[in-house]
């Protein structure tokens, strides 16, 4: 999670081009939904295309991760706008949905969040850990020390023990 | 500029429009043969996308069900 925080351009950061350099502060090449769903229909459909996106299918990648990348990048490319994009969403996923049923390709949708119940997030371990830390008292730490005492050996314990050995 | 989850959200969003939606009923337009009255066209308010959407659906269960 603190990764995803700090993951964000620098304070002042879009100050450094100049205003209109970028594709998205330009006037969207397509203004409405219905324009900017038929760009991404033919390009979704066609077969020269979209094998790396039925490739990209195969390898388990989310269809709502790869459609929201589709028009993130049609978004900064100044296809059309931020909103645009975010309306166009569902109707592109289903459209993947559609080309990957018509190729025989499984996919994964991405509306199920899938949790590994092996891993154990770092902050359960600390909790379970403080918990165990406020549990046990001081002394009983203490206590549990190992104390190394030197055992001394008497004599008649050096009796050799084995089958065929002799005694003394 | 990311679209963290965004896809998720809006997908069951027109899920959950798609389902509340009642199909349509159709009623006759004229009332008889000596009405003077126009048949007048209701106003069909229809989302572009929400068609797309629900076409794109039936497409596929088509190709699911062979």
């Amino acid at each position: 999670m603190a990764n995803t925080l700090f993951d964000a351009p620098v304070a002042g950061q879009s100050l450094t081009a100049e205003v209109g350099a970028r594709p998205w502060q330009q006037p969207a090449q397509y203004s409405t939904v219905e324009d900017a769903f038929e760009y991404y229909a033919t390009k979704i459909t066609d077969p020269k295309v979209n094998e790396s996106l039925l490739d990209a299918l195969e390898m388990g990648t989310p269809v709502s991760s790869i459609s929201e990348i589709l028009v993130q990048s049609g978004a900064m490319e100044g296809k059309h706008t931020i909103d645009v994009s975010i309306l166009l969403l569902p109707v592109i996923m289903e459209l993947i949905a559609y080309v990957a049923d018509e190729s025989g390709v499984d996919y994964n949708m991405g509306l199920t969040p899938t949790i590994d119940q092996d891993k154990i997030s770092e902050s359960k371990i600390a909790l379970s850990v403080s918990k165990l830390k406020n549990k046990m008292p001081d002394n009983i730490i203490e206590e549990t020390e190992p104390t190394m005492e030197p055992e001394v050996m008497s004599e008649e314990n050096l009796e050799p023990s084995g089958l065929m050995s002799r005694r003394m | 500029m990311s679209l963290q989850g965004q896809a998720t959200t809006a997908y069951k969003n027109y899920m959950n429009k798609v389902m509340e939606n009642a199909p349509k009923v159709e009623e006759p337009m004229s009332g008889g043969l000596m009405n003077r009255s126009r048949p007048v066209e209701q106003e069909n308010k229809t989302d572009y996308l929400l068609d797309q959407f629900t076409q794109l659906q039936k497409l596929r269960a088509g190709l699911k069900n062979g």
